[in-house]
């Protein structure tokens, strides 16, 4: 027994000292550059999106300080984990505020961590501009925060136009996510589907964490509906095509800008992504140079094609980048100022961007795509006033 | 005081809240639970809708935080009265799931939009953020503390530690097993409610996904890792979980590595938990402590 | 009232029954593979804690480790899915084994907490690790193997070469285990180990070996499960086992713990219930929530699952 006390002893030892020997060396600051602080969920079950939003970010970083920087300084990005806790969203943003002093921020993190975040932003009054969450309420927080990805509501009635006018069919069933971006884009879907001559027959919500979705398919192949509406992250809309096929299911599904990532075809079966339409902000078909640059580069250095999410988090960065340059001023109420100011550009950004609303909401066009040969061709724009002025 | 230091050290109080009040239905009555997050939201939750929905102020909404999540943990622990040991700690994580999944599919709760805008603690017009925030908090933890000891002190503290140690022989010597546990799943209940009040509060807004299983984890791990049926124990255990994150941010990614492996190892080495009854830690603590007071003591002419 | 009858289907509704019988099949078809699926990963588990008594949640991690194992070899040895298999499973048993070397040997007799704090650890450990861009990285990554199984149809039920597998590889390991229970030496010792360690050791039972060899077995059973889930849904990811650290618990427990029959039965209970309220009802409340509903009610009648013995 004390033999055996002992042994414990040593490998218990042996252990924490391995531990304590790694804990060393510390990362180096650049002095005299324009901080910009970003943080995402880099570690735990949302690292896939953390890591892409923060590959994105610095992309943008790298673009800005090659063509140059701003206002003659280096562009600097400093990064911070939030592992999907809020409390550590919290905790970083009161650093990046009050102890790094960041120029400004951004968010490459869902919504429930970028609100307690966004408040902290805005009482240090420093802006902050969120990439991808889509809670109605994140720009609510106050006027220094702002967001680029496009509004759920927003891409909830592009959605239903595209049922009613695009495809020209009437009856839809939703498949929703239980988070609040699901929500916010089925919400948004309901709203306007009545304008656009839509019924919707049925809404299943689903769990991120569930992997069968066959329950849900199997409710809606007896319903007799014209097309799915589905929401959720790639991992989710391959599993979601795969099972239609397995299900013998040819309803049309209809996916958001979750889907747009090159693994939705690699997760996806043969033939069952095919023909599957998105609605997104990212048209990788464009002719638009950053676009094109972007997409090289992303695929150079990471080793994986750009999604959505990488593409929003770039823009995140590109726009304050502009905002500053236009100001040409740190001072945060004159970088709220400029991005008020700007109106019509797609200069530095992913796609074209038609500005802010007053509460801080892009106002952008809606790209639909569709899947056909493991790639995202391009389909129709939407950029009818009434749909994207929808705040 | 840095702005990070104190927001690090503020949720390390609530978590050392948290801590305690499962200490007292894991260490003290010996009802393991993994699902005291659901109270945690209850508690939080509680304080979104009086706030936002109600307008009510401090404290009126703390105090309806500790009785609606105290009252519910009564409700939700009466499985406890039948079912025993593993089976109990299952049936409490489909406690934690029940509750979440009502938080995310209720409309009246804000359903997967959490609730938002939660004003900071206000007392005489002053808002309370940051430095006094944090003293808000950790006067909470020192009187949930003293609660705590006083507690053991009574009558009610012996009927518990019968309870943990042999239910049958606390039945045979008149002790009511089932109110005794009832009581401990209220009073423990109550006090994850308090320190969700003061989450909702700190962080402004309530989503469903704050309070699931594995924040649950956490909190038995802090306790488990501190000591389980001690006072010390739960406090040290959420300052070294609730701290490492943080403090192991430069090694950045890696920091979830070091984290479990650093669990890992400490419970082989104390298996107790650190404050535990034959802690190694606590020994060599107490020797410093001993040598310290006798040195004062000698001091005296 | 016996034997009685539907009432008389109104002639207009003859195209709902046609596509209400159309969506039987699979709803069937779904719940027997799910059953066998929860099997497959609860089967290792309530070995490991019949023997251990230890809330064995990195169980989970081995089940992850078990699918990116697969997955390597897969993609980068030209062997095919079935030794890709076995190799899973090697590694998955030889990470079971180190488990218990590292972690529980040292805390077998500490307090019920400490076990479970270490398997706690290990398996937040496992999964960071899996996150990194050597492993499995952060994103969800394909798997996408032909078995070489046929796809059949039995009176109504139409299986996926997939899905045949994962019936075939569960009636093989429910075969072997009872097989290995009953029939063998080995089984003899562990039944012994289970009811009481320390008086089996006594009579000359070869503890450690025996342990190993569970361990081995039991982790074996969560690579298994790990490659079969991964190809079924076509994903491996650093979090797959997330669902699983608690959803095996559910069926372990439903089925008494320890009890390895009970556990294959509480799996098909368990899918029937989740798949058959989430097919009539639609998505009303989240799947994890309607399992633990189920658990929870039959405890409150069945305080030790649904074969246990008192465990006292």
């Amino acid at each position: 027994m004390n033999r055996k006390f002992h042994r414990r002893t040593v490998i218990a030892g042996f252990g924490l000292a391995a531990m304590s020997a790694l804990v060393l060396a510390g990362p180096a600051q650049a002095e005299d550059a324009i901080k910009i602080g970003f943080f995402s969920p880099q570690t735990g079950f949302a690292s896939a999106d953390g890591t892409a939003a923060l590959h994105g970010a610095q992309l943008a970083v790298q673009f800005l300080n090659e063509d140059g920087g701003v206002m003659g300084k280096k562009l600097a990005l400093v990064n911070y984990d939030d592992s999907s806790k809020p409390d550590q969203a919290a905790n970083v943003a009161q650093k990046m505020t009050q102890g790094d002093k960041v120029v400004a921020g951004v968010s490459g993190s869902y919504s429930f961590l970028t609100r307690p975040a966004a408040a902290i932003f805005q009482r240090a009054r420093v802006p902050l501009m969120t990439a991808y969450a889509v809670h109605p309420q994140i720009t609510a927080t106050g006027k220094y925060v702002f967001r680029t990805g496009v509004p759920s509501q927003v891409e909830g009635a592009a959605a239903a136009w595209t049922v009613g006018k695009l495809m020209g069919v009437k009856k839809a069933a939703l498949i929703t996510m239980d988070n609040d971006a699901g929500a916010a884009l089925a919400d948004g879907f309901k709203k306007t589907a009545g304008d656009f001559g839509v019924e919707v027959v049925t809404e299943e919500k689903y769990s991120l964490k569930d992997k069968d979705l066959r329950p849900i398919l199997n409710r809606i192949k007896g319903m007799n509906v014209d097309v799915i509406y589905a929401n959720g992250f790639y991992a989710q809309a391959a599993r979601l095509v795969n099972q239609r096929q397995e299900l013998g299911i040819t309803t049309p599904v209809l996916g958001m800008e979750g889907f747009d990532s090159p693994k939705f075809f690699e997760l996806s079966k043969p033939g069952a992504a095919e023909g599957v339409m998105i609605t997104t902000a990212l048209d990788r078909g464009s002719a638009n140079p950053v676009v094109q640059r972007f997409l090289k580069e992303y695929k150079a250095q990471f080793g994986l094609s750009a999604d959505m999410v990488a593409a929003s988090s770039f823009d995140a960065v590109a726009v304050l980048a502009e905002a500053i340059k236009r100001a040409n001023s740190t001072d945060p109420d004159a970088i709220v100022m400029a991005l008020h100011g700007i109106k019509k550009m797609e200069a530095v950004t992913t796609g074209p961007f038609h500005g802010f609303t007053k509460g801080g909401d892009v106002i952008k066009p809606v790209v639909v795509q569709q899947a056909k040969g493991n790639d995202w061709v391009h389909h129709a724009v939407i950029d009818n006033p009434e749909i994207m002025n929808l705040h | 005081m840095d702005a990070y230091l104190i927001s690090v050290l503020t949720f390390i109080g609530i978590w050392i809240i948290l801590a305690m009040s499962l200490n007292l239905l894991v260490g003290y009555a010996g009802q393991v639970s993994i699902g005291h997050a659901a109270f945690f939201g209850i508690g939080a939750y509680t304080v979104a809708v009086a706030t936002v929905n109600l307008g009510l102020g401090f404290p009126l909404d703390i105090l309806l935080a500790a009785l609606v999540s105290g009252a519910l943990g009564g409700v939700l622990g009466l499985p406890a009265l039948r079912v025993r040991h593993d089976f109990l700690v299952l049936a409490t994580i489909g406690i934690n799931f029940i509750v979440v999944a009502v938080f995310q599919y209720t409309p009246a709760l804000g359903g997967a939009y959490g609730i938002v805008g939660i004003p900071p603690v206000t007392i005489g017009g002053i808002e309370f953020l940051g430095l006094y925030m944090l003293l808000l908090v950790y006067a909470f933890v020192l009187a949930i503390l003293a609660l705590k000891a006083l507690l053991l002190r009574t009558w009610f503290g012996v009927r518990l530690i019968a309870v943990r140690e042999d239910e049958d022989a606390a039945a045979a010597i008149g002790i009511s097993v089932a109110s005794t546990k009832i009581w401990a799943f209220v009073l423990s209940c109550a006090g994850a409610g308090i320190a969700g009040a003061l989450y909702a509060r700190q962080l402004g807004s309530v989503f469903p996904e704050n309070f699931g299983f594995v924040e649950s984890v956490t909190v038995l791990t802090m306790v488990v890792l501190g000591g389980a049926g001690t006072l010390v124990g739960p406090i040290i255990g959420a300052i070294i979980l609730g701290g490492l994150p943080e403090y192991l941010r430069f090694i950045q990614d890696w920091r979830y590595v070091i984290y479990g492996l650093m669990l890992t190892f400490l419970m082989i080495f104390e298996r107790d938990g650190l404050m535990g009854p034959e802690s190694r830690l606590r020994a060599w603590l107490g020797r410093g402590w001993r040598t310290l007071a006798a040195d004062r003591g000698s001091g005296k002419p | 009232m016996i034997g009685r009858r539907a009432p008389e289907e109104p002639s207009g509704h003859i195209t709902n029954a046609h596509s209400a019988s159309e969506t039987v099949g699979p709803t069937l078809a779904n719940i027997v593979v799910t059953g066998c699926l929860y099997t497959l990963i609860a089967i290792g588990l309530t070995m490991v804690y019949g023997m251990l008594r230890v809330l064995h949640i990195v169980h989970a991690g081995v089940f992850a480790v078990g699918a990116a194992v697969g997955l390597l070899i897969f993609t980068t040895a030209p062997v095919g899915f079935w030794p890709s298999l076995l190799g899973a499973m090697l590694a998955a048993g030889v990470m079971g084994v180190a488990i218990y070397y590292v972690g529980y040997r040292w805390v077998l007799d500490a307090p019920r907490g400490t076990p479970l704090l270490v398997s706690i650890g290990l398996f937040i450990t496992v999964q960071s690790l899996l996150e990194k861009e050597f492993l499995i990285g952060p994103h969800v990554e394909g798997f996408d193997a032909a078995t070489g199984l046929p796809a059949f149809t039995l009176g109504g039920f139409a299986f996926t070469p997939i899905q045949t597998a994962i019936v075939v590889s569960t009636a093989v390991v429910c075969a072997a285990v009872w097989l290995l229970l009953n029939r063998s030496r080995l089984g003899l010792s562990w039944r012994a180990l289970s009811e009481d360690m320390n008086m089996a050791r006594s009579l000359g039972v070869p503890t450690e070996r025996a342990v190993a060899i569970n361990m081995f077995l039991g982790s074996a059973m969560a690579g298994l499960a790990g490659v079969l889930v991964a190809v079924y849904e076509n994903a491996v990811s650093a979090h797959m086992g997330e669902v699983v650290a608690y959803k095996a618990f559910v069926v372990v427990v439903l089925g008494g713990l320890g009890s390895i029959w009970g556990a294959a039965v509480a799996a098909f209970i368990l899918a029937a219930f989740e798949i058959g309220i989430s097919t009539t009802f639609g998505g009303l409340f989240p799947r994890d929530a309607i399992g633990f509903a189920v658990l929870i009610l039959i405890l409150l009648f069945m305080p030790t699952g649904l074969f246990g013995k008192r465990l006292d």
